[in-house]
């Protein structure tokens, strides 16, 4: 089955001022003008509003926007207990910034910090299905400060432990997906072996979850000898990346099906989600793709999931422009739909 | 480039101010000061049509002789123009340049949005974009007034490209385009140039690019060059960032609680500091006290003749009252070190 979704974020403002509510909202709260509970009301405004705009584009997985998020870090530090949150780092290459979180004590969760607002989202999509999304464990020690020296992996590992209790609940809440995004990956190729120990502990005790790691921010296919041995149901690789928007698609198609499992289902970033050059859908689906799946369907075993996916979250564009990339990844899942029913 | 010593060939009548020779610890800043109310007031009525060009322009200058007579009562001694007339560092130049079209809102971070600039055809420099307003500064003072510009490997970094397709072509035809507007300062009188490339710091695998492009921008300049950079990962590019063709590099040391100041403790910094003794991102006031523990530990790995002081980056995300008290305890903390060397 061919499915079509956003891969995480959207942006949370546009350029009409029914769409400025949340940075009105955010701003009088810092004055003292206005109560939390009206920023909180903005964010289920913006949050309906990015579903709203996935389902006109026709996708059939979504998201919630990821509108709650200050940013993927320390949105999800927040969140456990072990963390302070300190001063702004660049995130990646992009220019965004992130609150660098401080390991500074044992990791832990108290509560669930992502559950609520999956549960708005669902009832906000309904009957579209939403995907729940968490940072994973290699991205957030990666890009925290590692107070109490205790090294990568055993930071890795703890919070770990500590997100598989988020992910439970969510499971209990009922996310039949739950991407795990690892935008670290690509950039440390290196500590593919500590995810993959950290991965086994996350997804721990599921019974009816499916789990997506998500690469991002790089080629990630130098690692799928690494990825087929990830402990989940998909993997999800910036496509673009890997082929240089003009490489090799049929290769990259029989590299996938050499090496990742049968059974593993793929999220393919095909749509450039950080620029705005609106890419021709009829281009995209033959140039990348057509040969992709041809070289999936040409292997033997199970038909995979494949979703079809913007590379980044939709965030770093302007929301006429994101718009314009979501129903573009829908025309390219129509026309692949049709040529492998 | 050139040193103070050099000769020039301008006439007799132009005015090349420079600092006073044997000043030690030159007080400066970034650039950019915090815009008073009623200049944010007058923007957004003239976004909504109700004030003329000519209004908001008159404001500006107004504006901008007060930040001037602010620096001098301060005690500074390199002066800027404020960038009261800019809005986005980016977009300013986007908008005053042939080649690019401005964007819809995107999220810079927490609740701060800016419209990203979208290069759409081959840019151009048809006219000087801020000599005026350095002209203007400077009749507003006897002090030297630097000038300040957006690098190409930033701006490149921080626009879409809808039109070169390719991150090196779009950077090498900003450089020229920047080279031009700095030469024209120069022509005008500017002595000193800071070509700001914050984005230098967050693709280390991109520096070799962004040190042609500021070859290009520098190159042949009679004046002394500075570039700021600030938040990213700069273990992965120094020493080789002293490449960049620059006199001064002014840099955020006290975000990064000094870490910085360690790094070239690795490799001797061999160019002019311009050492960030200001936090810009927060809201409390530094003694006294602190400030001098910052410069003293910058003066530990740059000697006094090569080092200025300045806040970490600009100073526009703090109130007109938080960056005059700011800068107060800079300059009396830079006079109370200067009596010990």
């Amino acid at each position: 089955m061919i499915f079509a979704a956003l891969l995480s974020d959207y942006p949370r403002i546009g350029d009409h001022p029914e769409e400025q509510v949340l940075r009105r909202a955010i701003r009088l709260a810092d004055k003292g003008e206005i109560p939390p509970a009206e920023v909180a009301a903005a964010e289920d405004e913006m949050t309906r509003r990015a579903i709203a705009d996935q389902a006109a584009a026709g996708l059939d997985l979504l998201t919630d926007g990821q509108i709650r998020w200050h940013d993927p870090v320390s949105h999800v530090a927040r969140g456990l207990a072990g963390f302070r949150i300190e001063g702004l780092l660049r995130y990646f290459d992009t220019n965004t910034y992130y609150r660098q979180p401080a390991a500074t004590g044992p990791i832990g969760r108290e509560k669930p910090f992502l559950v609520e607002a999956y549960r708005f989202a669902v009832g906000a999509a309904a009957p579209r299905p939403v995907k729940a999304i968490v940072t994973g464990p290699l991205t957030i020690a990666r890009l925290s400060r590692d107070a109490s020296r205790r090294g990568l992996q055993d930071l890795t590992l703890q919070i770990a432990s500590a997100l598989n209790r988020e992910l439970r609940d969510l499971e209990a809440a009922g996310a039949g997906l739950i991407q795990v995004d690892e935008p670290a990956l690509a950039r440390f190729p290196g500590e593919a072996g500590i995810l993959r120990q950290a991965m086994r502990r996350l997804v721990s005790g599921l019974a009816t979850a499916r789990v997506l790691l998500a690469t991002s921010f790089g080629d990630a296919t130098p690692l799928l000898a690494d990825l087929a041995l990830m402990p989940v149901d998909l993997i999800g690789l910036d496509v673009l990346a890997a082929t240089g928007g003009g490489g090799d698609a049929g290769a990259l198609g029989a590299r996938l099906a050499g090496t990742m499992p049968a059974e593993t289902g793929l999220a393919l970033g095909i749509v450039d989600g950080r620029n705005t050059r609106l890419e021709d859908a009829d281009g995209t689906y033959e140039s990348t793709v057509r040969p992709i799946l041809q070289a999936l369907r040409a292997a033997p075993g199970p038909e995979r999931v494949i979703h079809l996916v913007t590379s980044h979250g939709l965030e770093f564009l302007p929301r006429d422009v994101a718009r314009a990339k979501l129903s573009m990844l829908a025309a390219v899942r129509d026309r692949a739909r049709r040529e492998f029913p | 480039m050139n040193d103070d010593t050099g000769t020039l060939s301008g006439t007799q009548a132009r005015d090349e101010r420079l600092l006073p020779a044997g000043l030690l610890l030159p007080l400066s800043t970034i650039g950019s000061f915090p815009k008073p109310d009623r200049l944010t007031k007058a923007r957004a009525g003239f976004t909504r049509g109700e004030i003329s060009a000519g209004e908001l322009q008159g404001i500006e200058r107004e504006e901008t002789a007060a930040c001037i007579r602010m620096q001098e009562e301060l005690g500074l001694d390199l002066l800027v123009d404020g960038e009261m007339y800019r809005g986005d560092m980016t977009a300013y130049f986007a908008e005053n340049l042939e080649g690019f079209r401005i964007s819809g809102l995107v999220r810079s971070y927490g609740n701060r949005y800016y419209r990203k600039p979208v290069v759409a055809g081959p840019v151009r420099w048809s006219r000087p974009v801020t000599v005026d307003w350095f002209r203007f500064a400077r009749e507003q003072t006897h002090r030297p007034v630097k000038a300040i510009l957006t690098g190409p490997y930033t701006m490149m970094d921080w626009s879409f490209d809808d039109h070169y397709g390719s991150r090196e072509a779009l950077a090498m035809a900003l450089a020229e385009v920047i080279h031009q507007e700095a030469a024209a300062l120069v022509e005008a009188g500017a002595r000193y140039v800071q070509i700001d490339e914050p984005a230098v710091s967050v693709r280390p695998d991109e520096i070799d690019l962004a040190i042609r492009a500021m070859a290009l921008v520098t190159g042949g300049l009679r004046a002394r060059t500075i570039t700021h950079i600030c938040y990213g990962d700069f273990p992965a590019i120094y020493p080789r960032l002293l490449d960049l063709p620059v006199d001064q590099f002014t840099l955020e040391l006290s975000n990064s609680d000094l870490g910085l100041l360690e790094l070239f403790k690795s490799s001797p910094f061999t160019k002019e500091l311009g050492a960030g003794v200001l936090d810009v991102h927060s809201h409390k006031v530094e003694p006294v006290e602190v400030v001098k523990e910052r410069i003293e530990a910058a003066l530990a790995v740059v000697p006094a003749a090569r080092l200025y002081v300045n806040p970490d980056c600009g100073l526009k995300t703090r109130s007109p009252e938080e960056a005059a008290e700011k800068l107060r305890n800079m300059v009396a903390a830079t006079r109370e070190v200067r009596r010990t060397l």
